[in-house]
């Protein structure tokens, strides 16, 4: 019986609440992952390739493609369970019930006889101070036991729990061409001084150029059907220092010329040379007796 | 319920009593408290304030003797007129006030009369 009473007496002031604050630790790094994601947004793309003296300009299209890279980190979320009156309960109540305890234990010492000195409403003499003792001692354990018994609970149930789990966190996003597929089409020289250009039809994809060709001719953008073509930079450059080079190459290499220049425009023969150095990144790029014969036009000038 | 539960500690100090008084000591209760007021005007010109008040109104009604019982008036009806004297406590440390003793007088002539008004037999 009197563990069942002390069960429900548990039971019934257990249930107390108590205060709760979280907080997030961010742990290591566990994993870094990527993911690409289609736009259904088709457009179409060109790249270059030079195999002097042509260029290759081979269209495609492609989708631009939402590349996020992930990282996943390891997270703890770490509950701080208190209650701010569990000590005060705890102390308050075994005060309490100490001296409800003792009083009830010692009430014998009291006296028996009742108070004499008052008579109540009824008739009856006042209570005896044992029967006063035991009623304040039945009192206080009444008040002070389950005050312990919350306090107890209370700071038992008290502290820290830690739950791990994973975090995501994006760490870049990029929009790039992806799923290319090889397209024909026709394809314009747009954008240039004079008259444009006429179309001219792809095959397998693909349009050559070649150096005399592109020399001619006068654009600043392509158009496949209609649409206009993106090129990446690497290929813009590769495409603008092609026909570069067109015009360079082309010339006779003239010593004399050269030597003249030298003496009158050096400054000028200087980014002509470094011009050809940039030809000479295209493969098969006939540079070196341009560039032979302006080392030589500028040495013997220095001389 | 809820309030006495709450109040269980209180109730029980205030509601716990000894045995029950003899006749005697009601009695010689209410001549005190009588007394006390002797001096208050509008209660009784037959109460003599000081020593002499109690000796006179203990003889007069008898409850000197240990033995003595109430008749007439009852003990239940002195009980409840002597309530009106009790508004300061239990006990004969505090006097009742003038006004205790006034509305005693006017709410229970019979009782009144058996402490001063009329010669026991």
């Amino acid at each position: 019986m009197k563990r069942l009473g002390g069960v429900v007496l548990v039971a019934a002031v257990g249930c107390t609440p108590l205060d709760v604050e979280r907080r997030t630790e961010r742990g290591p790094l566990i994993r870094t992952y990527s993911q690409e994601k289609a736009l259904n947004e088709r457009i179409p793309f060109a790249t270059t390739q030079v195999q002097w003296p042509r260029l290759t300009l081979a269209f495609s299209s492609a989708d631009i493609c939402r590349a996020e890279e992930h990282g996943e980190y390891a997270e703890d979320v770490i509950s701080t369970h208190y209650s701010r009156g569990a000590a005060s309960a705890v102390s308050m109540g075994g005060i309490f019930t100490v001296l409800g305890g003792t009083l009830l234990a010692g009430r014998t010492w009291f006296s028996d006889s009742p108070n004499r000195t008052a008579i109540d409403e009824r008739g009856r003499y006042g209570a005896s101070s044992r029967d006063v003792a035991t009623g304040w001692g039945l009192g206080l354990l009444i008040v002070g036991v389950p005050a312990v018994v919350a306090g107890i609970v209370q700071l038992n149930r008290s502290g820290e729990t830690r739950e791990t789990r994973k975090a995501d966190e994006l760490l870049s996003l990029r929009e790039v061409p992806c799923q290319a597929k090889p397209v024909d089409g026709v394809v314009e020289l747009a954008g240039g001084e004079g008259p444009q250009p006429p179309p001219r039809l792809t095959l397998n994809g693909a349009l050559v150029l070649t150096a005399d060709e592109i020399r001619e001719l006068s654009f600043v953008g392509l158009a496949l059907d209609g649409m206009p073509v993106t090129l990446q930079e690497e290929d813009f450059d590769r495409l603008e220092t092609f026909r570069t080079c067109a015009t360079l190459l082309a010339s006779p290499v003239d010593p004399q010329t050269l030597a003249g220049e030298a003496r009158t425009q050096p400054d000028r023969l200087r980014m002509k040379r470094e011009l050809a150095r940039s030809c000479a990144q295209l493969p098969g790029a006939p540079t070196q007796p341009l560039l032979d014969a302006i080392e030589g036009a500028l040495g013997s000038t220095a001389l | 319920m809820k309030h006495l539960f709450r109040w269980w500690p209180w109730v029980c100090l205030t509601a716990c009593s000894g045995p029950e008084a003899p006749d005697a000591l009601v009695c010689r209760d209410v001549v005190v408290r009588l007394c006390q007021t002797a001096a208050c005007p509008g209660v009784s010109a037959q109460l003599v304030p000081g020593e002499a008040c109690e000796s006179t109104l203990l003889q007069r009604t008898g409850c000197e003797d240990d033995a003595f019982t109430f008749a007439d008036p009852t003990r239940e009806r002195v009980l409840r007129c002597r309530e009106a004297l009790l508004s300061r406590g239990p006990t004969t440390a505090n006097p009742p006030a003038c006004s205790d003793a006034r509305r005693f007088v006017s709410e229970c002539p019979d009782v009144a009369g058996f402490f001063w008004e009329r010669q026991q037999p």
